[in-house]
């Protein structure tokens, strides 16, 4: 099979300017490395604590999956790991960040801190917006008060958890799905600022879009 | 309508907004500043964009800036109005294109000819400046004319970055007009160069896709690499690539080959691409005759730990194959087998394959339906991964399945009904056990000499006709000693005697399943049919006959040959008379024989001409390890009176009845004998009329199932 399908002419060519082939290796190397590192680090329980005054104990990993507390140890430059679990409560300085709020952001970051890492090679890992929720971030994210809702999703786009913001905001777009405006700003408790005649002028511009419903 | 009016009233807004920040309502959205409103609003619908606009002011300026990609649907432009021809592309167009200012691509492959395509284009070609983020247009441009096809290129050329050739190698000159190509798929390596062969047409891409021809020139590869060399993704079959595009990713090859070896080549290289995420394999071997060594999969234990995304499309499937990626690959997200004609155990497979620690998306696809049950579901469903979305399990399209028989020394089940001129491929499938054909012939060959293809069968189903030779059934006993099951429809009433006094021949009968067309007649000897049959096949185990006669006379005959069969654990009769003779239907004793059936069966099933009381009263009394019952009553005798009888049956668990003519019992009734009966009854189904039980071909589990199932 060798000698059969060789491209031993090319060999030099095609190689050229290749890192060594090796290298692919180190690199699967230093990504299980890396992955081993979290799974140790999740061990590691941290604290939060919401403005609301509640401590909530979170893995390490899990916990820095909010772009915010990551920067914030980081910023500790504290280099024995077992020693931040000893230390305060990371304070989260943000009306959003409520007791039930928090809880809830802990409970998601649990569950989804071991998620496989995107790849942007692939076109198609680019972009999960286009993704449905799954059934466990549907259960999670279907809260009936509103006001709680929202806090969540103000709490992780202040704490910087994008996965979280995107989960609330496709609950959201579910529910706006198919309902008319009014129906819309009911729903979200959105003050109207247009005067009547605003309103119809863009109702008749985008005429066409309701044209076959 | 004036847009730039509303686009002036929006900058006004936006300033207006700014100065007079104030405090909302905890659970209204109005508390969300614009950054995370902007984000939540663009996973909205474009339609629902529309729809939004007018919400708020807030909304207003921001429900367009997400928008990113359009796509030119037939249902958008289905909204065309009527009375004004071109509206959508005129006018719709270029107010999508004011209203977002953010486009990055716009998908017009659903366009269908070149007025509407152009039209398009042309507004896109106005309206450049308006968006100034526009990196692609997708649409299937080449099939347009040729003026167009240049227009095109001249006005765009230099904004394409991927281009599909396949097809339309004769336009591959537009290729200069697009310096910045990046990707690009031909049919053939040569359409990257001009006609002549002499200039290499596309330089610098990353990803690239074709197929080899025969003639294939591997200088002209030479020459394509070395322009090439940031190359990515290549699908191709080389082993060498390996080696030499040390940064691949996806690897996705379908081949057929001579001997198993190659395949195994194939298998053995994958570990060469260190990087590899996603791997996409079909591998087939044209001649089946050749034997793969288990060993073939040893490999996979070197394949690149990394993989995310496997597809395996395989000669063979070795049980060794689940255990080698339970052990290797545990990064594994999705995973697709298609089965091919290897048989695998589904409480193999799926025990091995949650033990994937990541494992999201779960294919398998295979010819035979896999039988799971409960319990093996059950257990995958608890210990897979918590990150199982979901698993689908579907047989594979059957006429592809047979007619590509790569693995025949592995076929032990094979369907060729309608497929009859497949036939041949029985030769190639030595362990075949289970055959059916829509006729006994097409077990032979076509030729003149009507050789037997089947021998060494271990169950068989098959229809006859009236022009049936029974010296080919006498051939098929002779070649079939062992053969377990048989299951004939439509025997002609002609040769009925001639037919089953051939079975007899065939000692090993476990399960026979007779369905004989057309009425008998009275002196038909069928009881002493049966009778030898039940002594000449003591193994019988099951048993299902359906048949119609003249008078009720032949029926009871049936009856009576019943206790012959000794072993007998599943009876399933279906008793007709042609024509009802009223005076003669009130013979009682026609059941008598029940009390001799064998004490062993556990299935019965009864669709008789008469049913009466007496009938109930000897299952009941005789018939002790009856566990499912199942009764078609046609004169609506089965009253409370009748199932008071079979009650007190200790094993029973299932009870059907269907009531062809309509209700005689009551939800009363059906109480009483719920409370009556054994503990271990699970269902009572009445039900009127026919009913069709049809079994499920396709099986999707959704990530929702299984979490209930966890539950």
């Amino acid at each position: 099979m060798n000698g059969e399908y060789s491209l031993d002419t090319t060999e030099g060519m095609a190689a050229s300017g290749d890192p060594p082939t090796n290298n692919a290796v180190d690199d699967y190397d230093a990504e299980e490395a890396l992955e081993r590192q979290r799974e140790e680090e999740n061990k590691i329980k941290i604290k939060l604590k919401s403005f609301e005054g509640g401590v909530y104990e979170c893995g390490l990993t899990a916990a820095k999956m909010s772009v915010m507390v990551a920067n914030m140890l980081d910023a500790l430059q504290e280099t024995d790991l077992t020693k931040i679990a000893t230390r305060e409560p990371i304070p989260l300085q943000n009306d959003a960040v409520t007791n039930k709020a928090l809880e809830k952001i802990v409970e998601w970051v649990d569950h989804h801190w071991d998620d496989p890492p995107i790849d942007p090679d692939f076109d198609d890992e680019k972009e999960r917006r286009n993704e449905e929720l799954s059934h466990w971030d549907k259960q999670f994210i279907d809260i009936a008060d509103q006001g709680e809702l929202f806090d969540i999703i103000a709490a992780a786009n202040f704490m910087d958890i994008k996965g979280l913001v995107e989960v609330g905001a496709k609950h959201i777009c579910n529910k706006i799905k198919g309902k008319s405006c009014t129906e819309v700003r009911e729903m979200l408790k959105i003050h109207n600022d247009f005067t009547p005649e605003e309103e119809a002028a863009i109702h008749k511009e985008n005429e066409w879009i309701y044209a076959k419903d | 309508m004036d847009i730039h009016a509303t686009q002036d009233v929006t900058q006004y807004v936006a300033q207006e907004d700014t100065q007079q920040p104030q405090m909302s309502a905890k659970d209204s959205l109005d508390r969300f500043g614009d950054d995370l409103c902007e984000d939540i609003l663009s996973y909205l619908t474009l339609k629902d964009r529309f729809r939004c606009e007018c919400v708020s002011k807030q909304w207003q300026r921001l429900v367009y800036t997400t928008v990113r990609n359009i796509t030119i649907t037939r249902e958008l432009m289905a909204r065309n109005k009527p009375q004004s021809d071109g509206y959508f592309y005129d006018k719709t167009m270029s107010a999508l294109m004011k209203k977002c200012p953010n486009i990055v691509s716009i998908d017009c492959r659903q366009l269908y000819n070149d007025r509407h395509g152009r039209r398009i284009l042309e507004t896109i070609a106005e309206l450049r400046d308006n968006c100034r983020h526009l990196q692609g247009i997708d649409g299937y441009f080449l099939r347009f004319d040729n003026d167009f096809v240049v227009y095109l290129f001249r006005t765009f050329g230099r904004m394409i970055t991927e281009l599909v050739l396949n097809g339309y190698q004769s336009r591959r000159e537009v290729l200069r007009l697009c310096p910045n190509i990046w990707s690009l798929n031909v049919d053939d390596l040569s359409h990257v160069f001009t006609e002549s062969g002499a200039e290499l047409l596309a330089k610098n891409l990353k990803h690239f896709q074709f197929s080899f021809d025969i003639d294939f020139d591997i200088s002209m590869f030479d020459i394509f690499l070395a322009y090439n060399q940031s190359l990515i993704s290549v699908s191709q079959r080389l082993r060498e690539i390996g080696r030499k595009c040390s940064k691949l990713k996806s690897f996705k090859l379908e081949m057929s080959s001579q001997t198993p070896q190659l395949n195994v080549y194939v298998l053995r290289a994958i570990p060469l691409m260190r990087r590899l995420k996603r791997l996409d394999l079909k591998l087939q071997i044209i001649d089946n005759t050749m034997t793969t060594d288990w060993h073939a999969f040893d490999c996979v234990s070197d394949w690149p730990k990394g993989l995310t995304h496997l597809c395996l499309d395989l000669w063979h499937i070795h049980f060794k194959l689940f255990r080698q990626l339970e052990t290797n690959l545990r990064k594994l997200q999705s995973l697709g087998i298609t089965t091919g004609n290897t048989r695998i155990h589904p409480e193999d497979t799926l025990d091995r394959i949650s033990g994937l620690p990541k494992l999201q998306d779960l294919v398998i696809r295979s010819p035979v339906r896999l039988q799971l049950d409960d319990e093996v579901v059950m257990r995958f469903a608890m210990y897979s991964s918590p990150k199982l979305r979901s698993v689908t399990i579907c047989e594979t399209n059957d006429f592809d399945g047979y007619k590509n028989i790569w693995f025949g020394p592995m076929v032990t089940e094979l369907c060729l009904r309608f497929q009859e001129y497949e036939r041949e491929v029985i030769r190639l499938c030595p362990q075949l056990c289970r055959l059916k054909v829509n006729h006994l012939s097409h077990a032979f060959t076509k030729s003149v000499d009507k050789q037997l293809l089947a021998k060494n069968l271990r169950h068989i189903e098959f229809d006859l006709s009236t022009d049936f030779d029974i010296s080919m059934f006498d051939t098929f006993v002779a070649h079939n000693q062992s053969l377990m099951s048989l299951s004939v429809r439509c025997i002609p009433k002609g040769i009925v005697n001639q037919f089953l006094t051939r079975i007899t021949h065939l000692p090993q009968l476990h399960d026979l399943s007779l369905a004989i067309y057309g009425c008998l007649d009275n002196e038909y000897p069928i009881g002493d049919n049966l009778r030898e049959i039940g002594i000449k096949c003591p193994k019988l185990k099951r048993f299902r006959l359906e048949m119609c006669s003249q008078t009720q006379q032949l029926n009871v005959d049936v009856l009576n040959a019943i206790p012959v069969m000794r072993r007998l654990k599943r009876l399933d009769l279906k008793l007709d008379i042609h024509k009802i003779d009223w005076f003669v239907i009130t013979d009682w004793h026609a059941f008598e024989s029940v009390s001799d059936w064998p004490k062993g069966l556990t299935h019965l099933s009864l669709d008789l001409w008469l049913i009466d009381n007496k009938l109930f009263q000897q299952i009941g009394t005789n018939l002790q390890k009856l566990q499912i019952i199942r009764i078609s009553d046609p004169k609506s005798v089965v009253n409370y009176g009748s199932l008071d009888r079979i009650s007190r049956l200790p094993k029973l668990q299932e009870l059907v009845i269907r009531d062809t003519r309509g209700k005689q019992l009551d939800d009363k009734d059906m109480e009483m004998f719920a409370r009556n009966s054994s503990p271990k009854l699970r269902s009572i189904t009445i039900s009127t009329g026919l009913k069709f039980y049809c079994g499920n071909v396709f099986m999707q589990f959704s990530d929702k199932l299984i979490h209930e199932l966890r539950q």
